[in-house]
């Protein structure tokens, strides 16, 4: 793969630039370099030259935008980037690696990109370091990202596009929702990427587990329906929290319709006036504890009122694979509200490994004061767990696609 | 068997110091045959000359439009305000999947069946782009080969763009569209520029 560092500089960065460019020598892939320089003059490229002579960078090409000062650092950025763009699309590069100057990154970082950028044929792989953000929305700084051409060859960086959003970052968050909208992808990894699964490894033994509730029942037949039709094998565990015991017995008749049988449905009595999300976590105890005894590799997260391609599980799987990551979390949308992202493990993998150390019994956490008081608390509190453990978890949008979030 | 219809978009920036113009243009506009929707890029200082243009399109019943707004410093000069407008033009065609960019200066006047031979033209070799010259305005023995009158494939418009700013910009009058067919042949594709095969072409003037 042809790829394009491409970053903006300015003589405000100064400071970073020298230790970036020491870490841009120290990269194991090799790539060529064009920073476009938007400082008030000509100096600060002689100077750029000077430290590349310095640290030997090879292949760098330094361009001067001349632009006005007053107009701010977004129009000088992405006017900056256009420029890159321009660059990546004349001369045939396959992608362009936004890396931004004040960024210090671990040098296989391109190259594990790259690779699964190859692999799963992703549009943008976005790598955060720092905080997890939650909940996960249309929103790119383009500090550490790996664009595909096909994006850059439709959209572009300028603020005066239509329909650009006032927000922080609008080119950012503009360009990736054009790209999800048209039917690309978009993923975010957090942690670092681990080694890629080889073909030949041994199938991941997968466990499809859900809490399910009598509330759920307008899209439980259509669910069951999609669970039948899974082409990937795994097996089924329902947790049913509802109280009236006739619910159990209606799910069992929709599995005998769609011919499911390697299922197990497990009845959960709680007190009724426990609160719903709760409830579902004590049911996700019970999945956890079926994966760990009984040598799943994974769990497929998957609700109940979710309606998803065939191949989705296949698509999760090979995911993992590509960066051995803990945790693949595919976003959806919110039930109520097609327009906000929803970030929940409605359809997610989530390795065995993950399970080993943490648990969704909040209760059983040591330190309260670090549960988010946020909607599916429980699992925010173990996507940061699993971070601070040194894990690495994948945030996806548009990779699998449609997604039907039933509402009635 | 029929050819395909191609998906075209009509693009061109506008600003009121073409106003002289600009009713008898959209008339000409209304009167195209060839299917084709259609993208006004106004650069006009504030939003005063949109609501004009908009009136006139009522007048000539012309429906299947957008007019977005840009704004932008004056004093940036004109070829900086068309470029940029250029640049919205060519995002919508990559964005919403047309086939080529129909470029019609707002102060020429063509025949209806131009944007038709320009297909013809275009489809007839291959190329990616075909560029009917007019005269200058204030010069009318002058040629100009600007893009007044032009059907520019998707393909150059995925690979190059109209900002001034890019590398190598020829210091000349009409830099970014030389530049721009520079690209072209540089990237190994094709053009032509033709002559007298549409007329006529009125380049207003007042």
């Amino acid at each position: 793969m042809k790829v394009l560092i491409g970053t903006p500089v300015h003589n405000k960065k100064d400071r970073a630039i020298k230790k970036w460019l020491r870490n841009v020598v120290k990269l194991t892939y090799p790539a060529d370099i064009l920073l476009v320089d938007s400082s008030p003059d000509l100096s600060y490229v002689d100077k750029i030259k000077g430290y590349c002579k310095k640290y030997k960078v090879k292949n760098c090409r330094i361009e001067h935008l001349e632009i006005n000062q007053e107009l701010g650092v977004d129009e000088r950025t992405n006017r900056s980037r256009e420029i890159i763009r321009q660059e990546v699309l004349s001369k045939d590069y396959d992608a362009w690696f936004s890396w931004e100057c004040d960024r210090p990154i671990p040098a296989d970082t391109l190259s594990k990109l790259i690779k699964m950028m190859k692999k799963e044929k992703y549009s943008i792989i976005h790598q955060i370091f720092g905080v997890l953000r939650v909940p996960i929305e249309f929103k790119i700084s383009f500090d550490c990202t790996l664009v595909n051409r096909e994006c850059l060859e439709k959209y572009g960086f300028l603020l005066e596009y239509p329909g650009m959003p006032d927000c922080w970052h609008p080119v950012g968050s503009w360009f990736k929702k054009q790209v999800v909208d048209d039917g690309g992808s978009y993923v975010e990894v957090y942690g670092t990427i681990g080694p890629i699964r080889d073909k030949g490894a041994r199938k991941m033994k997968v466990l499809v587990g859900a809490a399910i509730h009598q509330v759920k029942d307008y899209g439980m037949e259509r669910w069951l329906k999609n669970v039948s039709k899974l082409e990937y094998p795994a097996d089924l565990l329902m947790v049913d929290n509802t109280s009236n015991p006739d619910y159990f017995k209606k799910v069992r008749k929709y599995c005998n319709k769609y011919a499911i049988r390697n299922y197990k449905l497990v009845h959960l009595s709680l007190d009724p006036d426990l609160h719903p999300d709760r409830k579902v976590e004590m049911s996700q105890e019970i999945i956890r504890q079926e994966i760990l005894t009984h040598d799943y590799d994974a769990w497929f997260s998957w609700e109940c009122d979710q309606l998803i391609p065939t191949d989705a599980l296949d698509r999760l799987v090979s995911m993992m694979n590509s960066g051995g990551f803990m945790m693949v979390n595919h976003n959806g949308w919110v039930r109520d509200n097609p327009g906000i992202t929803c970030t929940d493990f409605n359809v997610s993998l989530v390795s065995r490994k993950c399970f080993e150390k943490y648990s969704f019994l909040l209760q059983l956490s040591f330190d309260h004061s670090e549960i988010p008081k946020k909607w599916e608390c429980g699992e925010i509190w173990i996507k940061k767990q699993v971070l601070k453990g040194g894990g690495s978890i994948l945030e996806a949008e548009g990779v699998i696609d449609p997604i039907y979030h039933l509402s009635k | 068997m029929s050819k395909k219809i191609k998906k075209i978009l009509i693009g061109t920036p506008i600003h009121q110091v073409k106003d002289y113009s600009m009713e008898r243009w959209l008339k000409s506009v209304s009167e195209l045959e060839y299917p084709a929707d259609f993208l006004m890029v106004d650069n006009s200082p504030g939003y005063d000359y949109v609501e004009k243009v908009k009136d006139y399109c009522r007048k000539y019943n012309i429906t299947n439009y957008k007019l977005e707004h840009l704004e932008i410093n004056q004093e940036l000069g004109a070829d900086q305000r068309i470029g940029r407008s250029r640049e919205i033009v060519r995002q919508e065609i990559l964005s919403k999947d047309y086939d080529a960019w129909f470029s019609w200066e707002c102060d020429q006047i063509l025949p209806p069946h131009t944007l038709g031979k320009l297909i013809e033209l275009k489809d007839s070799g291959n190329f990616m782009m075909v560029s009917h010259n007019s005269w200058t305005r204030e010069i009318p023995n002058q040629p100009m080969n600007a893009f007044g009158c032009a059907l520019i494939g998707r393909e150059p418009l995925e690979k190059y763009g109209f900002l001034l700013e890019y590398p190598d910009m020829p210091d000349c009058w009409h830099a970014g569209d030389v530049w721009f067919k520079k690209q072209i042949l540089k990237g190994g594709g094709n053009y032509i520029e033709v002559s007298g095969i549409i007329k006529p072409i009125y380049h207003l003037e007042e």
